[in-house]
């Protein structure tokens, strides 16, 4: 069974056409459980809400987003008791040097530079998975 | 390891901030100010892009630097600050010494500083950028394999179309707007290679797709132009606009180029259009 299968996936990005490959691309790895938020403050209500219960595990975020951007829901992730260590993938379109500094400074597990092929993606998605939950 | 980072672009210097103004950055800034006070520089501009919180300890050194600045005719401005200091600026009555410009060019305007000289002549090494990367953004991300065209000068606005993302483009030196332009044939091929699902008509469900290639187009082009060429462009989220036979009106007055790709459904234009600031 996927790795991915049980997981509680959140997808995060302003615009539907790259939230719906995303999503393709998670359901090819096996993922079931994946919900979608169009920007960080709508996708942090939704961690908010659900840190009682089932929490997220897997935050997969673009960068540029109106109102909360990704690396303020980054941040916020890393300074609340619940999501402190869940697993983030950053999406970007604007991979210049110093946007990668900030982005690992402020705890990033990796990130992924659009345009991306499926393997690309998967890659990504693997190296943070065998960085949150290694093998025991 | 510094609290801030200078930058300095001719008569102007832009002193980027840390996440947090507290009392160890207040001990740099006044020591760093003392020499900052010596040099030539006519106008400051504080980046407030990283800064999340401001104690109380870093407001002494950053009036005094603006009164001793202010005495001498130059100038102190920010750019990019958070709303949540905003509100803390303007708590403590700051709002007169940390007063707010939406960019360097605004900042620089405000103090009387000609545009400095690094600007985007439409040539070679200005578009190139922008066309591997509509190749790289088609390919990878759509499935769909371009040529480019010949580029052209654009001769007014009669080019047609059903559906652009438009993306504004703006530094310190220009600004203008690259607009990605494609027929109702085109797009909907284009958006079947990307994930597969066949649509007879642009619907608002499908049609910010638009947008997300422009999008990834453009911050492939300005990583590059950024990173390599020293352009200072910055972040910009597009929009979509729909309708029969549309026209793209650039907003600035300069000539706009037009780069043509064929695919195997049909031609598509992104245009670059640029206007010093």
């Amino acid at each position: 069974m996927s790795v991915f299968a049980e997981m509680r996936i959140l997808v995060v990005d302003d615009m539907l056409t790259m939230r719906k490959i995303i999503g393709q691309q998670l359901k090819t790895l096996g993922a079931t459980s994946i919900s979608e938020a169009n920007d960080g403050t709508t996708a942090w209500e939704l961690l908010e809400k659900e840190a009682a219960g089932k929490p997220i595990q897997f935050i997969i975020s673009d960068w540029n987003m109106p109102q909360m951007k990704g690396i303020d829901l980054l941040r916020k992730c890393r300074a609340h008791p619940v999501y402190k260590d869940v697993a983030f993938l950053m999406v970007t379109a604007e991979a210049e040097a110093n946007q990668v500094k900030d982005a690992v400074g402020a705890g990033v597990d990796n990130y992924v530079v659009k345009p991306f092929t499926p393997a690309a993606f998967e890659e990504k998605m693997k190296a943070v998975y065998n960085k949150r939950f290694p093998a025991k | 390891m510094s609290f801030f980072e200078i930058v300095e672009q001719g008569e102007a210097a832009i002193i980027k901030c840390p996440e947090h103004l507290n009392g160890g950055a207040a001990t740099e800034f006044f020591s760093l100010s003392q020499s900052w006070l010596t040099a030539a520089t006519k106008l400051y501009v504080l980046d407030f892009e990283k800064v999340r919180t401001l104690d109380r300890a870093i407001m002494r050194p950053v009036v005094l630097f603006h009164q001793n600045l202010k005495k001498e005719g130059r100038f102190l401005f920010t750019i990019n600050v958070h709303h949540e200091v905003d509100i803390t600026i303007r708590a403590n009555g700051l709002d007169s010494i940390l007063t707010p410009k939406q960019n360097i060019a605004e900042a620089m305007e405000s103090a009387g500083i000609p545009a400095p000289s690094r600007k985007p002549a439409i040539d070679v090494a200005f578009v190139n950028p922008f066309i591997n990367a509509t190749k790289m953004t088609l390919e990878t991300q759509a499935n769909t394999p371009v040529t480019i065209g010949k580029p052209f000068l654009k001769d007014g606005d009669n080019l047609e179309f059903d559906i652009a993302g438009v993306i504004s483009l703006t530094s310190s030196a220009f600004q203008g707007s690259i607009a990605l332009c494609f027929p109702a044939a085109v797009f909907l091929a284009i958006y079947s290679s990307m994930l597969g699902e066949k649509h007879e008509e642009i619907t608002k469900e499908i049609e910010d797709a638009a947008g997300e290639i422009l999008n990834i187009i453009f911050g492939q082009a300005k990583a590059e132009l950024n990173d390599k060429e020293g352009y200072a462009i910055q972040k910009a989220i597009p929009t979509i606009v729909r309708g029969k036979t549309l026209q793209v009106h650039h907003l600035s007055r300069s000539v706009a180029v037009v780069l043509p790709f064929e695919t195997a459904a049909g031609r598509f234009n992104l245009e670059i259009s640029t206007q010093l600031a």
